[in-house]
C-alpha cells in the first residue's frame, strides 16, 4: 500500500474540549481534553496509573462516550450514528492477550472482525492472509490460541485490527505483559504498520525506550494533558516528569547523574548515539 | 530458609496423553536471606520451579528441601499448612485474586487462616497496608473500588501479612507506572535486608542487575545456568545464544567500549556505569 504523501500532515484525530465522568465518581477521568494527532505519526500517551491514558483510548473508538465536546476522526464527528463507521477507522489492542481472543484457530480469529462488517467469503480469505503475512503469523493460520506465546497472540490480535484496514491503532499498553522478545516483535510489526502501511499509532505506555521513538509525546495528569510535543521538547524537563512519577529515559538518567557528578556534558535531551558522541569526545580529549 | 532442589523433575498430566514436562532434573541451592532472580523467556519453567517452593506443585520425581520441610512425590497435602505460613508467593497480576468486601479483611485473611485472633491480624494488617504505601483509610473500602496500581498493593500487603521467610514474587511490577515499580523494588529490597528471603520472576534485566545476588537462568524445562548477575550480563555470547537481553547500562557501556572506552569491569548497573565514566572523566 502506497502512503500518500500529499496527506501527510493531514489532522486525522482532533479532540475539542472533551470531558468524560465515570458513573458515580465525582471527579472526571478526562476534563477539557484539546488534542490533535496527525495523519501517519506515531503518538506516545504517558501519565501514572489513573491519569486517563485508558479511558482516553476508550472514548476514540466510541467504547465510552463523552459528557461533552467533540470527538472527530478522519473529519467525521463521532455521534451514537457514526461509531460503527468510526469503528472500522480506529482498531484497538488491549493489554491482556488472552481476553482478547474469540477464534477456535488463529485464522478464524482474524477473520471475527471481518464477519461483523459483512465482508464476502473470497475477499475475506484473502485478507486473512494478508494480514497475517504482515505480522508474521502465516504459518500459525491453524493453530488454536492455547498454544501460542502472549506475544504471538498479540501478533493475531494485531493482525484482526488491520484486516478490517483502520486508518488508526491504539495499543493500550499492549506489551506490557510481554516478555523482552514479544516486545520487540511487537514494535518491530507497529513501526512496519507506521512506515509501510501509513497507520496512525496511538501508544499509551510505561515504557520510556518506546516513547523515545514517537513523533509525538503526550502526557496526562489527573485527566488533563499537561503537555504535549516532540520526544526533546517533552524530556527538555526531566525533573518535571520526575515529578509526575514518570522517569527519564535510560540515556538521559545517566546524563543527568554524570552533571550531578560534576562531569560537564550538555544538558539538552540527547539521544543514545549523541550521549556516545559527547562522552567519547570528552574522553579522547584527556 | 535454605532453599534445596535436588534432580527435581515436573511432568504436568504424566499419565494422560497431553503429558509435559515442566521441569527437567533441576538441581540448585538457595542461601538463607539470599535475593535470586529467575530469568528466561516465557513458558521456559519459571513460574513452574517456584510453585514447588511452597508445595502448590509437588515434583513428579526429585526431592526439594525448604528449611526443615522436605517435599518429594509422595508427600501429602496436610503436611504442608508449616511450609505454606512460611513461604509467601505473588502471583502474577495478583489483584485477580482480590476477594473480600474491604481491603482490611482481605489484607487479614492469611493470618487469620493460619491461626491468628481477628483483633490481632486486622491490626497486622494496617501495619502492612503502611507498609506497601498505601494510606489507612482504604481500609473499610471495598478493593474493587481502587485503582489497579493500589489493588496490586493491597494483594501483595495480603501476603506480607502472614510474615513469610521467603517471598516469592512473580512479575510483581508488570503494568505499574515507574513510580509504583521503584516503590515496590525498594519495599522487597528492604525486606531482603531485614532476612527475609526473596525470589524474583523478571523480565526487566536492570532489576535483576540491580537486586539480586544469585541469578537462576531456565529454558525449555531447563536449569542452563546459576550464576551472579556480574558474570552472566557480561557474557554476552551467552546472552546472545539463549536470546536474553542485556541491561542497558551493560548495553550502553559496551556502545562506548567500542568506541575506545576503557572499563574496569562492564558494568551491569546505572550507578556502576556513572562511577566508572566518572573515575575516568575526572582522572
Amino acid at each position: 500500500m502506497d502512503v500518500d504523501y500529499g496527506e501527510i500532515m493531514k489532522t486525522l484525530i482532533d479532540l475539542k474540549n472533551v470531558t468524560y465522568t465515570y458513573d458515580e465518581m465525582k471527579v472526571p477521568a478526562l476534563s477539557d481534553i484539546n488534542l490533535r494527532i496527525l495523519a501517519h505519526t506515531w503518538v506516545a500517551v504517558v501519565g501514572v496509573n489513573g491519569s486517563g491514558k485508558s479511558t482516553l483510548a476508550r472514548l476514540l473508538n466510541g467504547l465510552l462516550t463523552a459528557d461533552s465536546g467533540d470527538i472527530i476522526i478522519d473529519g467525521m464527528a463521532l455521534t451514537a450514528d457514526s461509531v460503527w463507521d468510526i469503528r472500522k477507522k480506529v482498531g484497538i489492542i488491549f493489554q491482556n492477550p488472552d481476553h482478547q481472543f474469540v477464534g477456535a484457530t488463529v485464522e478464524d480469529d482474524v477473520a471475527f472482525g471481518l464477519e461483523n462488517l459483512g465482508i464476502p467469503r473470497d475477499q475475506m480469505v484473502e485478507l486473512v492472509n494478508w494480514a497475517l503475512e504482515q505480522v508474521n503469523m502465516l504459518e500459525f493460520a491453524h493453530k488454536a490460541p492455547q498454544t501460542l506465546s502472549g506475544g504471538q497472540k498479540q501478533r493475531v490480535a494485531i493482525a484482526g485490527v488491520i484486516a478490517t484496514r483502520p486508518q488508526i491503532i491504539i495499543m493500550d499498553e499492549s506489551t506490557s505483559m510481554l516478555d523482552p522478545q514479544g516486545r520487540q516483535d511487537i514494535m518491530k510489526i507497529m513501526q512496519y504498520l507506521q512506515s509501510e502501511l501509513g497507520i496512525t499509532i496511538l501508544s499509551i505506555t510505561h515504557d520510556m525506550t518506546e516513547v523515545i521513538h514517537a513523533d509525538q509525546v503526550v502526557v496526562l495528569k489527573e485527566g488533563q494533558i499537561i503537555q504535549s510535543g516532540s520526544v526533546e521538547q517533552i524530556f527538555a524537563n526531566p525533573k518535571e516528569l520526575a515529578k509526575l512519577g514518570l522517569n527519564p529515559p535510560f540515556t538521559q538518567q545517566v546524563q543527568l547523574e554524570l552533571i550531578k557528578q560534576g562531569i560537564d556534558i550538555d544538558s539538552k535531551y540527547l539521544s543514545e548515539q549523541e550521549m556516545v558522541d559527547e562522552l567519547w569526545q570528552l574522553y579522547s580529549k584527556m | 530458609m535454605a532453599i534445596i532442589f535436588q534432580n527435581v523433575t515436573h511432568v504436568y498430566q504424566a499419565d494422560g496423553p497431553l503429558a509435559y514436562t515442566g521441569l527437567k532434573d533441576i538441581s540448585f541451592q538457595i542461601r538463607d536471606g539470599s535475593y535470586t532472580a529467575i530469568i528466561g523467556r516465557t513458558g521456559s519453567g519459571k513460574s513452574t520451579l517456584v510453585q514447588h517452593i511452597n508445595a502448590l506443585l509437588k515434583p513428579t520425581a526429585g526431592k526439594i528441601t525448604v528449611s526443615d520441610h522436605i517435599i518429594t512425590p509422595e508427600t501429602k497435602n496436610k503436611h504442608l499448612k508449616p511450609l505454606r505460613k512460611k513461604v509467601g508467593v505473588v502471583f502474577q497480576f495478583p489483584e485477580q485474586q482480590l476477594f473480600a468486601d474491604t481491603v482490611i479483611k482481605d489484607i487479614s485473611f492469611g493470618p487469620k487462616n493460619f491461626g491468628m485472633a481477628e483483633k490481632d491480624a486486622e491490626q497486622l494488617a494496617l501495619t502492612m497496608l503502611k507498609k506497601v504505601n498505601l494510606s489507612s483509610e482504604l481500609a473499610q473500602k471495598s478493593p474493587f473500588e481502587l485503582s489497579g496500581g493500589q489493588m496490586r498493593r493491597v494483594a501483595i500487603a495480603g501476603v506480607l501479612a502472614s510474615q513469610p521467610d521467603i517471598l516469592i514474587l512473580d512479575e510483581p511490577t508488570a503494568g505499574l507506572d515507574p513510580k509504583g515499580h521503584q516503590e515496590l523494588m525498594e519495599l522487597f529490597a528492604q525486606l531482603n535486608r531485614q532476612g527475609t528471603t526473596i525470589i524474583l520472576i523478571s523480565h526487566q534485566m536492570e532489576d535483576v542487575a540491580q537486586y539480586s545476588n544469585q541469578v537462576l537462568v531456565m529454558e525449555k524445562a531447563r536449569l542452563i545456568r546459576d550464576d551472579t548477575p556480574q558474570a552472566i550480563f557480561t557474557d554476552k555470547t551467552f546472552l546472545q545464544e539463549h536470546q536474553l537481553l542485556q541491561p542497558e547500562s551493560t548495553k550502553f557501556a559496551r556502545l562506548l567500549a567500542d568506541r575506545g572506552f576503557k572499563f574496569a569491569r562492564l558494568p551491569i548497573t546505572t550507578a556502576d556505569l556513572v562511577n566508572q565514566i566518572v573515575k575516568e572523566l575526572g582522572s
